[in-house]
């Protein structure tokens, strides 16, 4: 576990970055390597696609950390979007969707996922099992049904509109369930956010 | 959609997690761009979706993938490297005993690098104007879309998967963007026909233009018949180059707003 003490805040690692220092790479690689390759297999279902996503997702990072701005929001968010972004455009282009909707249908949705490593992020062991748990308890604190909207959202990639179909809701009410669902995570999450959050 | 009246702001948290449809997260990006509220909101339900990750089922991380993405780092930064003269040549300057040659041969070795250095720039640069090109006509689009003197009409209904048309229509110009999606290509050698359709007389042709195989077509300067009260607008499946009068039933059609509504 890293000491917070003596560990370079994550903005600072993207700005060494940004100046060619490798070994900033390779730190915020260890802090964010595990979660990230997490949520692409999440999405992907395949080893080699979220290999693939982790691999991209870092190098984009290395490319554009001259244009990262800390004023915008945390090292975290940027590193989850750019990963997300990547799996569902992966995700969406190979048409895998099927797939991997009928390995999860074949889950207990209800049921809470195992939880992952988490970020490595700087902080004492405490900080993080605290912010993981928070996470866990901010999630079964939704009403099932928002939580099964941002579940099949964020995990298995489906739109609003998919989400509807598969569940035989109306549209309108999944995208009521899904906001109130995040504006609910929203509150109960803030004071767990990453440094750097806006 | 957001385009036919849902507040951009109850949108933020599934742009967030990716989970708008094409059309939906077109419309809410024309609204990010100039939304500085909006940017905030988006910007936090990130931060939800970063800590989300924590809740992802554990994966072992495969053990090579950090050399490999240590090895990227450092190629492309090699790659950025000023090139290095030969390590020969500053030889062979130092003991100025190098024969006419070698010389040349060195000569020749850092004059293709530098030719191939010049090809890559070259390559870069027209990547460049081409992303430069293609912003410039996104900036356009938006601006075409945003403009106060803009009334949005729809043809087709809103959150429908059938085949659905937004008219951006700026009164003040007579200009009008067309954006279609969810509409098939037109058959071979057919293409869409956009009718006006005034209060009185018949209806007025206008352009012709055919989608991509997604269903996603735009047309963005569309001249805008002056000097009339218009009702209505409407599409039909015609020939190639058009046609003076419809000659196939109306596929989609909607009325206009009266002016000032």
């Amino acid at each position: 576990m890293t000491d917070p003490s003596t560990s370079p805040r994550d903005a600072d690692l993207v700005i060494r970055m940004a100046r060619g220092d490798e070994a900033a790479l390779g730190a915020l690689y260890d802090r964010f390597g595990g979660v990230l390759y997490a949520v692409a297999f999440r999405l992907l279902g395949e080893k080699a696609d979220a290999e693939e996503v982790v691999f991209e997702t870092f190098a984009q990072a290395w490319r554009d950390a001259g244009r990262f701005d800390p004023a915008r929001g945390s090292t975290a968010a940027w590193l989850t979007m750019m990963a997300r972004s990547r799996a569902l455009d992966l995700l969406r282009a190979h048409s895998r969707r099927a797939r991997i909707t009928d390995t999860a249908a074949r889950e207990d949705s209800s049921s809470a996922p195992a939880m992952s490593g988490g970020f490595t992020a700087p902080g004492s062991a405490l900080e993080e099992d605290e912010r993981r748990r928070a996470v866990r308890q901010a999630l079964d604190g939704l009403a099932p049904p928002q939580r099964q909207a941002i579940e099949l959202a964020y995990y298995e990639g489906l739109s609003q509109s998919e989400i509807a179909a598969r569940l035989q809701e109306p549209l309108g009410t999944i995208k009521t369930r899904m906001r109130i669902g995040m504006q609910k995570l929203r509150d109960a999450l803030r004071p767990y956010y990453f440094e750097g959050a806006v | 959609m957001s385009g036919a009246g849902q507040d951009p702001r109850e949108l933020a948290a599934a742009y967030s997690l990716g989970a708008l449809d094409p059309d939906e997260t077109r419309a809410f990006e024309a609204a990010l761009a100039g939304s500085p509220e909006l940017q905030r909101e988006v910007a936090e339900y990130r931060e939800v979706s970063a800590l989300l990750a924590q809740a992802a089922p554990g994966a072992g991380l495969p053990a090579e993938l950090r050399a490999r993405v240590l090895a990227q780092a450092a190629a492309s930064k090699q790659a950025h490297l000023p090139p290095r003269a030969p390590r020969l040549l500053w030889l062979a300057l130092a003991a100025s005993v190098v024969a006419l040659g070698a010389t040349s041969l060195l000569w020749y070795s850092t004059r293709q690098g530098l030719v191939e250095r010049d090809r890559a720039i070259a390559v870069l640069r027209d990547s460049l104007a081409a992303r430069e090109e293609l912003l410039a006509f996104r900036e356009a689009e938006i601006n075409a879309i945003l403009d106060p003197n803009v009334t949005l009409t729809l043809m087709g209904e809103a959150d429908s998967p059938k085949p659905t048309i937004q008219l951006f229509w700026n009164r003040k110009t007579n200009r009008m963007l067309v954006h279609a999606f969810q509409l098939a290509p037109a058959a071979s050698r057919r293409a869409y026909q956009l009718w006006f359709i005034p209060k009185q007389g018949a209806p007025i042709p206008s352009i012709t233009f055919n989608t991509e195989p997604s269903g996603h077509g735009l047309v963005p300067e569309v001249q805008v018949p002056a000097g009339m009260e218009l009702a209505a607008a409407a599409i039909t499946e015609e020939p190639e180059g058009g046609s003076p009068q419809p000659t196939t039933p109306v596929l989609l059609v909607a009325s206009f707003a009266p002016a000032g509504s």
